[in-house]
């Protein structure tokens, strides 16, 4: 690797910004086109009921509504949305419009397409729906007890249950000195993007194209999804994400509407909108993080880790609705976590519910994985009158000690977990704050420290995908196009929802070819312009996957402009050398050609070399062979009110490790947002389910989100791990961030009410779950 | 509406009779940033932007109204709106940016 690095570490200012600040943004809502008709959707009021009978005809005779459509009406050719995960050996596809039962509130039932969105809503009012309301299978407990069934044809309601271990956890039980044994449960809650989803789509009946804009992590799978389902060639198929607002793993999901809209843009030839709403949002897309679980760990007097047992108790929601069970299953592989656990035993139980379907939210059961081993150690560690930092950096993996393979299987590739955490210690001032904790204790005042040590798998490439029974690749393509004006295009596979590939990738580019990013424009997210990418935006794959092809097409495109400026030069290959942009001969630097006057050459293609194409572009679809893990340390410290029972945080460190960093700014942005989510999860977030099945909490007075006075000013510093996993070293960034907080924040608590005994099992830690707790 | 921040959701149109109207579509005049947007910009207060209107318009009422506010004040003031990319530190920063920049050059109104 280069050890003079030019645009790789600079945080260059961000391109997507000029339009973004100056309200020029295209988010799909913001597109119109002639003739568009407008779609609402008619969503289930039941969690668990059967169709008896619908009847859409008030609907249709009103002014305006141009045609209504429900589950019967798209038999066979829109039936269930595609998964990218099954079940083993159970189906529990999400239907694209209920048929003969509904298993949520806020299952798609039908749909409106008219005039506009108002008279569409009216028209949803129109439609009569006969139900016959069924026992909600409301809890895990419920879905045990199977008394009721969500499917018919299922002898239960268990979706899967698998096992994980390694080792000889009944030896290591036995040999402990100390064994912690505990139930657990996080909430669900859920990412909340600031934009809804949006879908418009537009068929030209003339051309056969069918164009769909979506607020999605990716255009590539709806398209090679939907294409046989309509009847419609890929190749007549573009698929657009534009401007997404936000996104967190929610809409890495394919939905309904997503098939529903251009099924019937395609039907009616009309280009047709369909935009939902908040509380729409909060019914229809997917839920995280809702886990229970038992757990123990077995330690030794002097805080060696000796095994982990754990049971994970999971509701899925009602159907699977891509891979709603793989984030459980990630949650039990990173139990261990980054350190020397090497026996365990880990059983998860997958159940469907009467509930919105589970989903990808930032982490993907990292979160959860993480902050159950972490309590342990901190519980174990009060319970032996250790350090809980000096219990961690005993167990952690030291560096000598990669790869290395974990008890249930996972090999992490690079690491510095213990010098990551001494970091996060030093920017704490971790002895000065356990020395203020005494004396604010004397004045009785609560304060506590927590810490969070974690890693985190990323760059998920196609073998790893493969391994999870993803019916997909993990492949990211680039293409650098080096245009005849010596500016460079780059089309890439990687989408963006406000990650910054517009600037970053640029840098990548830049530094490949030695060129100011300023000459470089990224394009993403169009399926007619851009390479393919299996998997699109999730597990943490834009940096290392997305920018490391970007590196190695550039690097093509630079062997290349090297053949080209050797015949002109009338020199060896061997003899020139490629710097800032130009190639000289070495020796004679007036013998020079800049990027630009090869580009220039290229494409006149007067006089090219031998076997030597005309153009001067490369591409590359880049494939990782296995799974990097980037690892952080979370330290907070907090005080708790004696009365209210309010948390404030008073200090929150990041210690950050992705690898090679490319734009610093751009990557600690990704880690204080991630931990923005995670604090929002441990304090204030809830989505709440009564014992109907409704949801509760459907709009932002309700759902708890974190505003600018809740949260901490972030210290961010970083540890540089490279892998040798990617072309550039680069590890992902995008969800560490969210992972830290649950225990480092629930840490700090539970430290900060020692003299209360409060032991902190459940989340979100609200004053009144504090007090009661407390009180219980 | 005439330097008041306002919700255009909960506000009909005739109620807008006879004000002046900002948003941010006419905050960059001529294509150059107001130093608001600037400050946006540089201190890496955008991520997916989807929030961005919103708070630099609210940013603009609250300097207007206290030009050098203090991070307490500025959270309080921008605590109508909400970001889920960034965290709200960034947005902190550039506010604070802003209204220094505005200061200097006796732009405060």
């Amino acid at each position: 690797m280069e050890t003079t690095r030019n645009w790789i570490g600079i945080s260059l200012k961000r391109k997507e910004d000029f339009r973004l600040l100056t309200g020029q943004g295209k988010y799909t809502a913001d597109i119109s086109l002639p003739g568009m008709l407008h779609a609402a959707v008619l969503r289930s009021p039941f969690a668990h009921a059967e169709i008896r009978e619908i009847d859409v005809s008030k609907a249709r005779q009103r002014e305006g509504v141009v045609e209504v459509i429900t589950g019967e009406d798209i038999r066979g050719v829109l039936d269930v949305v595609p998964t990218l995960v099954d079940l083993p050996d159970r189906k529990a596809d999400h239907p694209c419009l209920a048929r003969g039962k509904v298993r949520y509130v806020g299952e798609p039932v039908a749909v409106v397409v008219a005039t506009d969105r108002y008279v569409a809503e009216d028209a949803l009012e129109e439609i009569v729906v006969e139900y016959e309301p069924l026992k909600v299978v409301g809890s895990f407990d419920d879905a045990i007890k199977a008394d009721v069934r969500l499917f018919e044809d299922w002898p239960d309601n268990v979706a899967w249950r698998w096992v994980l271990k390694g080792g000889n956890v009944e030896e290591a039980f036995r040999a402990a000195d100390l064994v912690v044994r505990e139930t657990f449960e996080v909430q669900r809650h859920t990412g909340v993007p600031m934009e809804t989803r949006a879908v418009l789509a537009n068929y030209e009946w003339a051309t056969g194209e069918l164009t769909i804009w979506t607020s999605s992590q990716g255009p590539y799978r709806l398209r090679y999804t939907i294409a046989p389902l309509l009847g419609v060639p890929e190749s007549k198929i573009r698929v657009i994400c534009g401007d997404v607002g936000g996104a967190f793993g929610i809409k890495f999901h394919l939905y309904p509407e997503e098939f529903l809209v251009p099924y019937l843009a395609k039907k009616l030839g009309r280009p047709i909108k369909w935009v939902e709403d908040r509380r729409e949002h909060f019914v229809s897309a997917v839920h995280g993080r809702g886990m229970e679980f038992e757990a123990q760990i077995a330690v030794k007097r002097d805080g060696t880790i000796l095994g982990i047992k754990a049971k994970l108790f999971f509701e899925m929601g009602a159907y699977n609705e891509t891979e709603s069970h793989a984030p459980a299953w990630l949650c039990t592989a990173t139990v261990p976590g980054p350190y020397r656990i090497d026996n365990c035993l880990i059983e998860g139980t997958a159940v469907v519910t009467n509930k919105v379907p589970f989903g990808a939210y930032r982490g993907f059961g990292a979160n959860e994985g993480n902050w159950v081993r972490e309590r342990l150690i901190d519980i174990a560690a009060r319970e032996l009158g250790l350090d809980p930092a000096e219990v961690r950096l005993k167990n952690l993996i030291g560096p000598g000690e990669f790869p290395y393979t974990s008890s249930v299987g996972l090999v992490y590739d690079t690491g510095q977990y213990p010098e990551n955490m001494k970091l996060a210690m030093g920017a704490l001032g971790y002895d000065r704050w356990r020395k203020e904790q005494e004396r604010a204790r004397k004045e009785g005042r609560y304060i506590g420290i927590g810490m969070a040590c974690f890693n985190d798998p990323t760059l998920y490439g196609t073998r790893a995908l493969a391994a999870l029974g993803v019916k997909d690749g993990g492949y990211v393509g680039a293409r650098v196009q080096v245009e005849r004006d010596g500016k460079v295009t780059v089309y890439t596979a990687m989408s963006a929802q406000g990650q910054g590939q517009e600037t970053s990738l640029a840098q990548v580019c830049a530094e490949e070819l030695g060129i100011d990013p300023d000459r470089i424009t990224v394009v993403h997210d169009d399926t007619s312009m851009c390479p393919p990418s299996g998997y699109q935006s999730g597990g943490s794959r834009g940096a290392g996957l997305g920018g490391g092809a970007v590196a190695v097409a550039a690097r093509r495109v630079k062997e290349k402009a090297l053949k080209i400026a050797a015949h002109k030069l009338e020199a060896a290959e061997a003899d020139l050398v490629y710097e800032d942009g130009r190639v000289y001969v070495k020796g004679s630097p007036d013998r020079v050609l800049s990027l630009a006057e090869v580009a220039s050459l290229a494409y006149l293609a007067h006089d090219l070399p031998e076997g030597v194409e005309p153009g001067l572009e490369a591409a590359c679809i880049l494939d990782v062979s296995n799974i990097a893990f980037a690892n952080g340390t979370h330290m907070a410290v907090v005080e708790v009110d004696p009365e209210t029972f309010q948390t404030k945080i008073l200090k929150y460190v990041i210690a950050h490790d992705c690898g090679v960093v490319i734009n610093p700014a751009i990557v600690d942005g990704q880690v204080m947002g991630g931990a923005a989510q995670g604090i929002g999860g441990v304090l204030f977030e809830e989505l709440v389910y009564d014992e109907n099945g409704q949801l509760l909490t459907t709009t932002f007075t309700d759902y708890r989100v974190p505003r600018a006075g809740d949260l901490p000013e972030f210290t961010v510093t970083h540890t540089e791990t490279p892998t040798p996993l990617s072309p550039i070293g680069a590890k992902g960034t995008g969800e560490s961030g969210a992972i830290g907080p649950y225990a480092a924040v629930s840490g700090a608590i539970e430290d900060a009410l020692t003299p209360l005994g409060l032991r902190v099992t459940r989340l979100p830690l609200t004053p009144s779950r504090i007090y009661s707790q407390i009180k219980g | 509406l005439d330097r008041v921040a306002v919700k255009s959701c909960l506000m009909l149109a005739v109620q807008a009779d006879g004000a002046e109207l900002l948003t941010i579509e006419g905050l960059a005049e001529g294509g150059k940033l107001h130093p608001i947007q600037e400050a946006f910009q540089d201190s890496f207060a955008i991520q997916c932007g989807y929030c961005t209107p919103g708070m630099v318009m609210s940013a603009f009422e609250l300097l207007g109204r206290n030009p050098a506010p203090n991070e307490i004040e500025i959270r309080r003031g921008l605590s109508g709106n909400i970001c889920r990319c960034t965290g709200y530190q960034n947005i902190v920063r550039a506010v604070k940016q802003a209204g220094e920049v505005l200061r200097v050059r006796g732009e405060v109104s």
